[in-house]
């Protein structure tokens, strides 16, 4: 058995046959041509490109590939029909009379050093799709027919130099037990695929198509980032059994689907989704859960001309409230900055979009964008169990006021004769410090908050999460993020109010006993960690987080804060 | 043939991913279509043209087309800038 250590980018295990893609760009060798000759090489590259072009548009077509896989593809399909590929080959083929895998290769070649040479990460990433655009370009003029399969008799781990992501969306996927390849950084599109195709990767083994042979028994753990070939059995043994029970907790997630959400001795928790697009109603439906508590609204507003109508607004909100009804659906009026309506809107140009004029703000300064937004809710209203919600509130002010422009929206609405629901419950997201802190104020006059954690933790410890630089410091196990959610709690809960979680940290195991332990009942989370935050909730028992939340509250750092959860969770086997 | 100046105002400038909007916006017109950046030119159908560009935010650009639609189509690409690719 031979075992080499790579970078484990995509979780799980796999175990197969090596099936290894050899690059065929290497093996590429300049033939001349005769004059005759020419054009029926230009017209195999035209049918090639054809063929590989249809291809791509079928996949596009038929399956339902996320937005992140179709960019992919469409950015083959545009290296492919680049005139500047199609002039570099009529040149070589016509004018230099080489063979037409020459006239292409050199092209790519070509190509491969323009964007390693660049500073631009992005562009240097693009490498990669013109490299797998060449092979496949390549490959499919050395044999007429398209190349790779993979052998649908057993479990098969893919071994290539790269993760060949146009590749990974047409091969037989369930029989892809696993991928193992040379090069590929965990945030490379490919990888992202890969993820999201649960394919367990493991990345950077030198050399790795020449090391593994055809068939060899592997095992790839995308955990650890080893790939152990012909492995003895006890490594057999033992990955088996890690698969097994992998496996296992997969399927009892899977039966968590339906059931209703309580504590271990039987408190009710509301676990609801957080979505941003329509086409995950489904999905939300399909899992149960107890509603939609938050329905981001911005991708009605982006991507257009003009701005929406109200009756568009109303047709989506309605669509929406009818599929979920009775469970709630929160909707949360627009959450974007001016920097992305600039075209719709006549705005500056801020240098800080997002402590800027967004939100909130936006709406009250755009009443009439403001008024169309809310008098279509009104109007859904009707059909559902809707509540209305504003984001990035800081004071009183602003829920006075949008009070005031949802009384006259409604008293437009009796003036048109339109059916709408009078007393749409008002909401507010608490998600910076600042509404934290007068939350006790903000509570006399709201019907429900929602506690926004990824913001609140951005801006209480103004960091910008998506930095690399600081991405470390943001840490929701600091002090003043959990006094500050716990500050919100204790209001709302003095003037009997509603408060949910909204955020990341409701899913996890670190902060859910935490949020239970407050009293916290309402939890709204994304799709994808709704039965993991399930399972979790399911094994909190409520007589064990009593002393938690005091204990959590009395550390005195970050660090103090983490070592009292895990020692909480150690003692409680959670 | 139209010419109109542009400059780069989305933050992270014409990477890969406005440059493929840009190209695939500039394929669905007949006109011909090339981006002047100083002292390079670039055929603006041609994703291996723009990439290269890599025009950083600020960047001042000047557009050419050339054609029977060459108005409507400088003017769907301004459109396109304007929105920042749909971005940040």
């Amino acid at each position: 058995m031979e075992s080499f250590q790579g970078s484990g980018v995509s979780p799980g295990i796999g175990l197969g046959m090596a099936r290894v893609l050899r690059s065929v760009a290497s093996s590429v060798v300049c033939r001349s041509i005769t004059q005759e000759e020419a054009p029926t090489e230009l017209e195999r590259f035209t049918k090639a490109l054809e063929h590989i072009g249809e291809d791509i548009r079928l996949l596009l077509q038929s399956f339902s590939f996320k937005k992140e896989e179709r960019d992919i593809l469409n950015t083959h399909l545009l290296i492919l029909e680049d005139p500047a590929l199609r002039e570099s080959v009529e040149k070589g083929v016509l004018e230099e009379l080489v063979c037409l895998e020459f006239a292409v290769a050199r092209y790519f070649q070509q190509a491969a050093q323009i964007f390693g040479a660049m500073q631009d990460e992005y562009l240097a990433q693009r490498m990669a799709d013109y490299r797998e655009v060449s092979q496949r370009l390549l490959g499919h003029l050395r044999s007429d027919e398209d190349e790779f399969t993979l052998d649908e008799k057993q479990d098969n781990i893919l071994v290539a130099e790269e993760v060949p992501v146009a590749l990974l969306m047409k091969i037989a996927k369930n029989k892809l037990a696993g991928i193992a390849v040379e090069r590929g950084s965990a945030t490379s599109h490919a990888i992202i695929v890969a993820r999201s195709l649960g394919v367990p990767v493991v990345t950077g083994i030198a050399d790795i198509t020449k090391k593994i042979h055809e068939g060899a028994v592997c095992v790839v753990d995308g955990h650890s980032g080893m790939l152990a070939v012909n492995p003895d059995r006890h490594t057999k043994e033992v990955y088996a059994q890690l698969m097994a029970s992998e496996r296992q907790h997969q399927e009892e997630l899977t039966k968590l689907i339906g059931v209703e959400t309580r504590t271990a001795d039987g408190a009710r928790v509301h676990l609801r989704m957080n979505i941003e697009n329509p086409d995950e109603v489904d999905h939300v439906m399909h899992m149960g859960g107890d509603g939609i508590g938050l329905l981001r609204t911005e991708f009605i507003f982006l991507n257009r001309s003009s701005l929406p109508t109200e009756d568009e607004q109303y047709e989506i909100y309605r669509t929406i409230a009818e599929k979920v009804h009775p469970a709630p659906l929160v909707i949360r009026t627009v959450d974007i900055g001016g920097d992305k309506l600039s075209n719709l809107l006549s705005l500056q140009k801020e240098q800080n979009p997002a402590l800027g004029l967004r939100g909130i703000r936006l709406s009250l300064a755009h009443p009439d964008l403001f008024r169309t937004q809310i008098m279509a809710i009104l109007r859904a209203a009707v059909a559902g169990n809707v509540h209305i919600m504003l984001p990035l509130i800081i004071r009183l002010e602003e829920v006075r006021r949008s009070k005031e422009i949802i009384k006259s929206c409604e008293q437009e609405l009796i003036q048109r004769g339109v059916e709408f629901r009078r007393g749409v419950p008002l909401g507010v997201m608490i998600e910076t410090p600042a509404a934290a802190m007068i939350s006790g104020m903000l509570a006399r006059e709201c019907d429900f908050f929602s506690i926004g954690t990824n913001d609140l933790i951005q801006y209480t410890l103004a960091v910008d999460r998506t930095s690399e630089n600081v991405s470390d410091l943001y840490d929701p196990c600091h002090p003043s993020v959990l006094h500050l959610i716990t500050l919100t709690v204790q209001n709302a809960r003095k003037y009997n109010l509603p408060v949910a979680v909204c955020g990341e940290m409701a899913a996890e195991a670190d902060f859910i006993p935490f949020f239970i332990g407050l009293g916290l009942h309402d939890l709204s989370l994304s799709p994808g960690l709704y039965l993991i935050a399930k399972e979790h909730i399911m094994r909190t028992r409520s007589s064990d987080v009593i002393d938690l939340v005091l204990d959590i509250l009395d550390a005195e750092s970050t660090e103090d804060t983490r070592k009292r959860i895990n020692e909480w969770r150690h003692k409680h086997r959670y | 043939m139209t010419q109109k100046d542009i400059t780069v105002t989305n933050k992270l400038g014409l990477h890969a991913r406005p440059s493929a909007l840009l190209v695939k916006l500039a394929n669905n017109f007949r006109s011909e279509f090339h981006i002047v950046n100083g002292d390079s030119e670039v055929n603006g159908k041609s994703i291996m043209g723009v990439m290269t560009l890599a025009a950083a935010q600020g960047t001042r650009l000047t557009l050419f087309a050339d054609g029977e639609d060459e108005e409507y189509l400088l003017d769907e690409v301004t459109k396109l800038f304007a929105s920042n690719f749909n971005e940040d």
